[in-house]
């Protein structure tokens, strides 16, 4: 791994962007290991508002390890910003690169309301930041792959949607943290209005107290008629076969695309009977920083900025309300 | 009354409806386990399909009157395999004629002809049981005894999802389905699609998911949410449903039953119960072909029998009734449950058709609903209730 170690007396790297990466959760330290391979970009240090964490995964990465991750933002010669941690780490980190007018890669989900997404807005807006927050399905290779297939013609009538993401780890609200990429990827790719959701939540498995729910339900009705069923779990129990699993599956009546996120694979029904599964992808994280480039080198507006995102609150807003009052919520045009 | 019942000898059977279900599996079960069973009758309405079936698996007499079958005192026992808006009117009648009951499921078309049902058969102190033939499915049971051996923990949530092909029953030729009261023996549309006599997927195969799933949690549901849609402009019930169920020992239930996919999809089940220290899953991703293989009988395609493990589930459902009566003992599927699967099947059809969450203590709604309405219309078409019960006065 010596050769994609950040060498700054190698000579292309001269000529590629600097980039930090500021909150080392798993996220943060895999676009730690695609930045320390992309061809544009430089990564020049880590840091964690949890330096103990920080310094572990610096020294895994073997990358500098910046103990105060306020200097980070501050530092005037990096280019770039990644910010990932943990929901609340990842809002404080966002906002205060956003008032310093940073270009910044911001992980999804930025935050968890639409008032805190609308604060994150105006503090960018103010600052002169560019915030990027691309949604991870959209080039996952098993999730791209689907949304594609979706619009090829040949699915034919869509029947029926089935997501479910669930993961082992002990993150905040999962109808945030795993609901609103998935909800976005779900919407984008079906290109139609959800206009009702029905939620169930509940804590199933949590030992952490009675804090906020890790299991949920939800029963989304689009304007076709479609409806999508989605369920979102974290705190899975350790003997989960995997640390997380996304599986999302388009019934349609004349083929059905399931896409695995797990084994980044899709499999694709047809109705003649046959079976095709296609090959992977290139690395989601590497995709993510390709997208991430123009906004840090020609200081252009990113595509998914956290505007793009505000659409979705209302409808995480409305499952919230169904799972506390029971009943199904309707989503009105605005 | 039958004149003997066959403690020591083989217990003699008749089977009433000769379609899909009676010639694809209970036929072939009975045929299999003939060293304890004598199929004697079997009764349809139509005429030549009983007779086939009565030639084909070797029984001496064929009817087109059930009446005709459950007046024989040679018969023991029934094997009612008639579309679910007959089960109620059909086990009285058995009960009646002191004959035990093996019924299809659903057990029925409502909760109270359900009840009915219990009640006859207690009363007539002969057995009932209902064919949740998955619970007698050897990989549905090493998941029960997964969750009994603690392997799991206790159970918090239970995943059930279901996918059919379209063409699994309708591209049988000569598909039996295609019956229906009204159609005078022609073919305007399967019984299971139309209003009058289905309510289409929740009760085709959503009922044998809020079976597994109450089996599986352990517990009964509280309340359920439901969305269910028609897909095929032509049918008249929805061919999809998707529940959220909540139980009274905290778990959740969740199910999604789709029928109308491609017809090369292949029967697609997933199964998955989150305890709080482990999970078990069952996934049928393999099952690539919808091949039909016919060797003792059966008219299901390969896929369904590996999927549901139909002849092994058929024989041991029937040998454990059999032996229950032999035993004088219960039957190993307490009808109970059937019951409560389908009070939580029709709670969901009922949350779909209202949309709000619906609660189990809120009681059946009143059976006057259009399909109950039409029901009536047909079993009282000539004014006359033969049983007494019919679906009148739910
Ligand atoms: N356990 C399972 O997995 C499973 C699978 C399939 C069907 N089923 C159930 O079995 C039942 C029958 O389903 P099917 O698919 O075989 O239906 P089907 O339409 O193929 O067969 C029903 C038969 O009943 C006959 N019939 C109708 N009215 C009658 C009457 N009054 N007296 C005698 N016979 C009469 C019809 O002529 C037909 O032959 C349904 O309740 C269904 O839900 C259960």
């Amino acid at each position: 791994m010596n050769a994609s170690r950040p060498n700054p007396n190698n000579e292309e790297s001269h000529s590629s962007l600097s980039l930090a990466v500021v909150g080392l959760d798993g996220t943060g330290e895999a676009f730690a290991r695609a930045g320390m391979l992309h061809p544009a970009f430089r990564l020049v240090t880590v840091a964690d508002p949890r330096p103990e964490r920080g310094a572990a995964v610096a020294n895994r990465l073997g990358v500098p390890f910046a103990p105060a991750y306020l200097d980070v933002l501050n530092d005037p010669t990096l280019d770039g910003l990644i910010v990932a941690g943990d929901m609340a780490d990842r809002a404080t980190i966002l906002a205060e690169a956003a008032v310093r007018g940073r270009a910044v890669l911001a992980t999804s989900p930025p935050a968890g309301t639409l008032t805190r997404l609308d604060d994150l807005i105006l503090t960018a807006s103010e600052g002169g930041a560019r915030v990027a927050c691309p949604n991870p399905w959209r080039v996952v290779p098993a999730t791209a792959l689907a949304a594609r297939q979706l619009r090829e013609p040949g699915i034919g009538q869509l029947l029926a949607v089935f997501a479910a993401h669930r993961t082992k780890q002990a993150m905040g609200d999962p109808l945030v943290e795993l609901g609103l990429p998935l909800l976005d990827y779900l919407v984008g790719a079906l290109r139609a209005e959800v206009v009702q959701v029905q939620a169930t939540a509940e804590t199933l498995f949590a030992t952490d107290g009675p804090g906020e729910p890790d299991t949920w339900l939800l029963l989304l009705r689009f304007r076709t008629g479609l409806i999508a069923t989605v369920e979102l779990g974290r705190s899975l129990p350790a003997a989960f076969p995997t640390d997380s699993e996304l599986r999302v599956e388009f019934a349609g009546s004349e083929r059905v695309v399931v896409a695995d996120a797990e084994n980044l694979g899709v499999t694709t029904y047809a109705g003649d009977g046959s079976v095709r599964r296609n090959a992977s992808g290139p690395d989601a994280h590497r995709a993510l920083l390709d997208g991430f480039l123009p906004a840090v080198r020609d200081a252009q507006a990113p595509e998914e900025s956290l505007v793009t995102l505000r659409w979705v609150m209302p409808l995480i807003e409305a499952a919230r309300r169904s799972a506390a009052e029971g009943t199904p919520v309707s989503l009105t045009r605005r | 009354m039958s004149d003997r019942v066959g403690s020591g000898s083989r217990l003699r059977v008749g089977v009433i409806g000769a379609g899909t279900i009676a010639v694809g599996a209970h036929l072939p079960a009975i045929l299999r386990l003939r060293d304890s069973l004598e199929l004697v009758a079997v009764a349809d309405v139509r005429a030549e399909a009983a007779k086939e079936a009565a030639e084909r698996f070797g029984a001496a007499h064929a009817y087109t009157d059930t009446r005709e079958l459950l007046d024989r005192s040679d018969i023991d026992a029934v094997v009612i395999c008639t579309p679910e808006f007959l089960h109620a009117e059909q086990t009285l009648a058995a009960a009646a004629a002191g004959k035990h009951v093996l019924c299809e499921k659903p057990m029925a078309a409502t909760v109270a002809e359900a009840d009915a049902m219990l009640d006859a058969c207690q009363r007539a102190g002969v057995r009932l049981m209902i064919g949740h033939s998955r619970r007698f499915t050897p990989r549905y049971q090493r998941i029960r005894e997964a969750i009994d051996r603690g392997d799991i923990g206790e159970v918090r949530l239970v995943r059930e999802n279901e996918r059919r092909p379209i063409a699994m029953y309708t591209a049988q030729a000569g598909w039996a389905g295609y019956w229906a009261p009204d159609a005078g023996g022609g073919n305007a549309r399967p019984w299971l699609e139309q209003a009058a006599y289905s309510q289409g997927a929740a009760l085709t195969n959503a009922v044998h998911e809020m079976d597994l799933i109450r089996w599986f949690v352990g517990a009964e549901a509280v309340s359920v949410y439901a969305e269910s849609r028609i897909t095929d402009p032509n049918a008249e019930v929805p061919d999809f449903i998707t529940a959220s169920i909540r139980f009274a020992n905290g778990a959740l239930g969740a199910t999604e039953v789709v029928n109308r996919l491609p017809p090369g999809y292949p029967v697609y089940h997933l199964t998955e119960v989150f305890g709080r220290d482990g999970l078990v899953r069952a996934l049928d991703p393999a099952m690539a072909t919808l091949a039909v293989t016919d060797p003792t009988g059966t008219t299901f395609p390969a896929n369904w029998g590996t999927l549901l493990q139909v002849p092994i589930a058929y024989e041991s459902q029937l040998r454990g009734f059999a032996d229950a009566i032999a035993a004088d003992g219960p039957v190993p599927l307490d009808p109970v449950h059937a019951r409560q699967a389908l009070a939580l099947s029709l709670a969901a059809v009922r949350s779909s058709r209202e949309g709000r969450v619906v609660r189990l203590d809120e009681g059946e709604e009143d059976a006057a609903t259009p399909a109950a309405a039409v029901r009536r219309g047909i079993t009282g078409s000539d004014g006359t209730d033969p049983d007494g019960v019919g679906t009148e006065g739910q």
